[in-house]
């Protein structure tokens, strides 16, 4: 590479952490709590997927059309906006507002048994986990908030791919792992940073990736609502909106779909009128079949009043991506030792921005010169 | 003494290699197939703790090759 390439791969590699380490700072620390939100939820709330038994809600239990009546009971005036299952346990959740198309701050989660038909009150809500999940979401800004930190994870990529161009040249003269702590200060710092930062890259970008899609899911699933669902459902657009009342049987409705995808399990049925339907359906998604399809949801459209099916589409390769992104993102995909693994190199990243930031504030003059000229002639004259 | 790239950039990509076949196990299933996934995600840990515990000696365990 030539010595301005060089200096310009150097510059973005400079600016685009600049810009991003603070709030990547914020995104690792306050996702270390997060990988293990399962484990926090349970022991701060009563765990109903292991103390609930029976068949799991997904599959069988009390019919739907009961399940939701005894939830609207609860919630009076209000309207249905999902129905959520359980793979492992009876559990099933209905989540209500005062209008069909209420913002997420207006619902209520009723937890269910499917089984027994019981009402097990409300959703607990865990304040410091919610907290903390918001910044790690959106820094408590809604949509705004979230669409910025989603820059945020594209400029990590940036500051990723542009430091990995730089290691090739630097490490010209040095074998992998070089680690010079006993010069230095600064030539101690630089290796740290060089080598952790390469041992964790792939990591870093699958997360720092999917973390970026994550920010743009609302975005994502509007489009997927203007574009496929309104083309899917383009007998139905000159109709008004259905109106509570008129929603027809959750049971028959949920018979077409399952004629439609066969051998598929629900995951959650979104309502007419919200962000996950139409003015006019029930949207029932099914998750695959197999392991690693169990993360990609189909939907069917099943007309809500007379409860048959209209459409069943799997989702734009954009909106599946979307899907893929959430358990790569979270590492909370296989058990314990992996959630284990992600604290490991959530730590390694922390310390491959701090060392990063040292470096960047002590430097002194005209260093950027001088950084270039070190990495264009390998790091050995470095000391 | 310079070094080729694919020398370079080999333990890099081996680990990157690595990264990216245990972040797909997990995905694919539960049982072997999480157990092989932590086994390589769990490499990229250990070759860090690894060199840390060997900084400043030499030749690297690694490459078999004298620090500069």
């Amino acid at each position: 590479m030539t010595r301005v390439g060089i200096r310009r791969w150097y510059l973005v590699h400079k600016w685009s952490s600049v810009i991003a380490t603070l709030f990547l700072l914020m995104l690792c620390v306050t996702g270390l709590p997060l990988i293990f939100h399962d484990e926090i939820d349970a022991l701060t709330s009563a765990d109903h997927e292991a103390s609930l038994a029976g068949p799991p809600s997904a599959s069988a239990g009390r019919p739907l059309d009961a399940m939701l009546q005894q939830a609207l009971a609860e919630r009076p005036g209000e309207v249905p906006l999902f129905m959520a299952f359980s793979q492992d346990s009876p559990l099933l959740t209905v989540t209500t507002g005062p209008a069909p198309d209420a913002p997420g701050e207006d619902m209520t989660l009723l937890f269910l048994d499917r089984s027994t038909g019981a009402s097990l009150g409300p959703v607990p809500t865990d304040g410091l986990m919610d907290i903390i999940l918001e910044l790690h979401t959106d820094l408590l800004l809604g949509l705004p908030g979230m669409l910025f930190l989603g820059t945020m994870g594209l400029a990590f990529v940036l500051s990723l791919v542009s430091g990995a161009v730089l290691y090739l040249p630097f490490m010209r003269k040095l074998p992998f792992g070089t680690l010079r702590t006993a010069k230095s200060q600064r030539v101690g710092r630089i290796d740290q940073h060089n080598f952790v930062g390469m041992v964790t890259l792939a990591w870093a970008l699958v997360i720092g990736l999917t973390g970026a899609i994550n920010a743009f899911a609302d975005p994502l699933t509007e489009s997927w609502q203007s574009g496929q669902v309104a083309r899917m459902t383009g007998a139905y657009a000159g109709e008004p909106p259905l109106s509570p009342a008129q929603y027809g049987s959750l049971d028959r409705a949920m018979a077409s779909a399952k004629a439609a995808l066969p051998g598929r399990s629900p995951q959650f049925i979104g309502f007419p009128g919200g962000a996950w339907s139409t003015g006019h359906h029930y949207a029932i998604f099914f998750q695959g079949d197999r392991p690693l399809t169990s993360h990609l949801l189909t939907p069917a459209l099943v007309d809500a009043r007379t409860g048959t099916l209209t459409d069943a589409r799997d989702m734009p390769l954009l909106n599946q991506a979307l899907m893929m992104s959430k358990p790569l993102h979270f590492g909370d995909y296989g058990g314990l030792p992996l959630k284990l693994i992600w604290t490991l190199l959530t730590l390694a990243t922390i310390w491959v921005l701090w060392t990063g930031i040292l470096l960047w504030l002590r430097r002194d003059a005209g260093q950027v010169e001088r950084r270039v000229a070190e990495i264009v002639g390998g790091a050995a004259q470095a000391a | 003494m310079k070094r080729p790239v694919r020398v370079i950039l080999g333990w890099p990509l081996v680990l990157a290699a690595a990264s990216l076949a245990g972040l797909v196990l997990g995905l694919i299933g539960d049982g072997l197939p999480d157990i092989f996934s932590w086994l390589l995600l769990g490499s990229l840990p250990v070759v860090i703790a690894a060199q840390w515990t060997r900084r400043g000696r030499s030749p690297s365990p690694l490459t078999g090759q004298p620090k500069s």
